[in-house]
């Protein structure tokens, strides 16, 4: 009987999981954040809800993707992530890459990218198990969300209008990050809370 | 006689040898997975001031680039025309792209290979008299569980006024043009309604429609992993499109290729809000509702 009892379950898990998570507006703009804990490349945890208060920025990452590459090899994100945390926001680089998939990274290879591209993140979130990303629908890289000090998702989508991988591109670029925050802060309402991520699509467990 | 694939192979040495390392540092250089090469199709009707060029990409097995509008990532091939003195190129065309799924998110592109025509102009109909060099910087995305960017300076030579007899060539991109998006018969009716997650488009071609499909033209207004759903009427069809998550304000109409009978037509389709009164409607321009916006 018992030996029964855990295929079923395998079962029932597998059929209901894949349909349930597809329900994938999960972190609509104008909606609440979903609530996450992750672990970073310290070994640090990180809630959202302790994190209440101040503005919150998810990077999704993956370094063997060349979107991404345009963005750190520009020194683009870098810059973000110093401009914006310097004004007191929490910047999360996420990694949903499933160990073997493009982008995976143990904790000490996470550390050895943030410092050898002087990356300027508040953490690396390490999300092998795809939790974070399935929960916020995360489906590029890099794949940006911003979620305001209530709590309240305030933008998501793609992290400016140029979704090619030249570097050249970087300069003429609006950013859509940087707009919603400046808005946000401003006390307006976001211009473009949300738009069409682009990149490559996130490594998740097959 | 052509010389096509010994041209080709030419070719390919050459792209394959240009392609620059990848920047990527922990993973070791890629060569990218596609080939690139020019071709071309003579003035038609001879003489004319009309006639194609394409660009031929040749992808190794298992790997895709992408439609005008890739779908959930990814990003179109691109290309920068150089071309002697009066003569000009079109935009590039996009012949009907495949939908290609990965884990839950869903691609348009083109497996195996495909050609991007760009029709070409010569002003006055006047083509060089002489030899003449036709140049094309061109880049793409190539992704299979992995993506890997490419780029080629192309470059072909035609004889003076373009006189190359049609060939191997000419089959490729009349093949090419042959799957390009037309217009709609003019007898057609298309309407569209928007309700809540959806988007419904209701074709009149005068005959059931079992098998047509939609594919949309902007990123950001469908979602590209739903399918559309399909019900024959008896004068056409009706689709409904789940809307894009990221459709953050509503939209006058939805531009895409809808698929009837195997061939594409490029449509743009009002919409309306569905006369419900949980659907918001602002925004909605169209002259045959009676809900006046705002």
């Amino acid at each position: 009987m018992k030996k029964l009892i855990v295929p079923c379950l395998a079962l029932a898990f597998a059929l209901v999981v894949p349909f349930g998570a597809v329900e994938a507006s999960a972190a609509k703009a104008g909606g609440p954040a979903p609530t996450f804990t992750g672990t970073d490349n310290m070994g640090k945890t990180y809630a959202l809800s302790d994190l209440k208060g101040k503005y919150v920025v998810l990077e999704w990452h993956n370094q063997g993707c060349p979107y991404v590459g345009k963005h750190y090899n520009s020194g683009n994100m870098q810059k973000l992530q110093r401009e914006w945390t310097s004004k007191g926001i929490v910047w999360l680089t996420v990694i949903s890459s499933a160990p073997g998939e493009q982008g995976y990274v143990t904790p000490e290879q996470s550390r050895e990218y943030v410092q050898k591209h002087q990356a300027a993140p508040t953490a690396v979130l390490l999300d092998s198990s795809g939790e974070i990303g399935r929960k916020y629908d995360a489906r590029t890289s890099p794949h940006m969300i911003v979620i305001d000090p209530q709590g309240i998702v305030i933008y998501n989508g793609a992290i400016d209008d140029m979704p090619t991988t030249d570097l050249a591109d970087v300069p003429d670029a609006t950013n859509y990050v940087s707009a919603a925050l400046t808005d946000a802060m401003a006390g307006r309402p976001v211009q473009t809370p949300s738009t069409q991520p682009y990149g490559c699509n996130v490594k998740y467990a097959r | 006689m052509f010389r096509f694939a010994c041209g080709f192979a030419a070719a390919v040495a050459v792209f394959c040898a240009a392609v620059p390392p990848a920047a990527a540092r922990p993973q070791p250089p890629l060569q990218s997975p596609v080939r690139a090469e020019i071709v071309a199709s003579p003035p038609a009707p001879p003489g004319s001031g009309s006639a194609w060029l394409g660009i031929r990409l040749v992808m190794n097995e298992g790997w895709h680039v992408y439609w005008t509008n890739p779908g959930d990532s990814g990003g179109p091939p691109t290309v920068k025309w150089e071309l002697p003195a009066g003569l000009s190129a079109g935009p590039l065309q996009w012949p009907l792209p495949e939908r290609i799924p990965f884990d839950r998110m869903v691609n348009f592109g083109y497996h195996g290979e495909v050609v991007l025509p760009a029709r070409l102009s010569a002003d006055g109909g006047r083509w060089p008299t002489g030899p003449f060099t036709v140049s094309a910087q061109v880049r793409w995305v190539a992704c299979r569980d992995i993506c890997v960017p490419g780029r080629a300076t192309l470059s072909k030579d035609l004889p003076g006024g373009f006189a190359i007899p049609a060939g191997p060539e000419s089959g490729l991109l009349q093949r090419a043009i042959g799957q390009v998006p037309v217009p709609a018969p003019a007898a057609w009716r298309l309407s569209g309604t928007s309700t809540g997650d959806t988007f419904t488009v209701a074709l009149e071609t005068g005959r059931s429609e079992p098998g047509v499909t939609f594919f949309p033209l902007l990123p950001g207004q469908v979602e590209a992993a739903a399918p559309v759903a399909v019900k024959p009427t008896s004068r056409g069809a009706s689709l409904t499109l789940r809307k894009s998550a990221y459709l953050s304000k509503p939209i006058a109409s939805l531009k895409g290729v809808i698929v009837v009978r195997g061939r594409g037509y490029e449509v743009e389709v009002p919409l309306r809000p569905a006369p419900s009164p949980s659907t918001p409607g602002e925004g909605h321009r169209q002259p045959s509702t009676t809900r006046s916006p705002r």
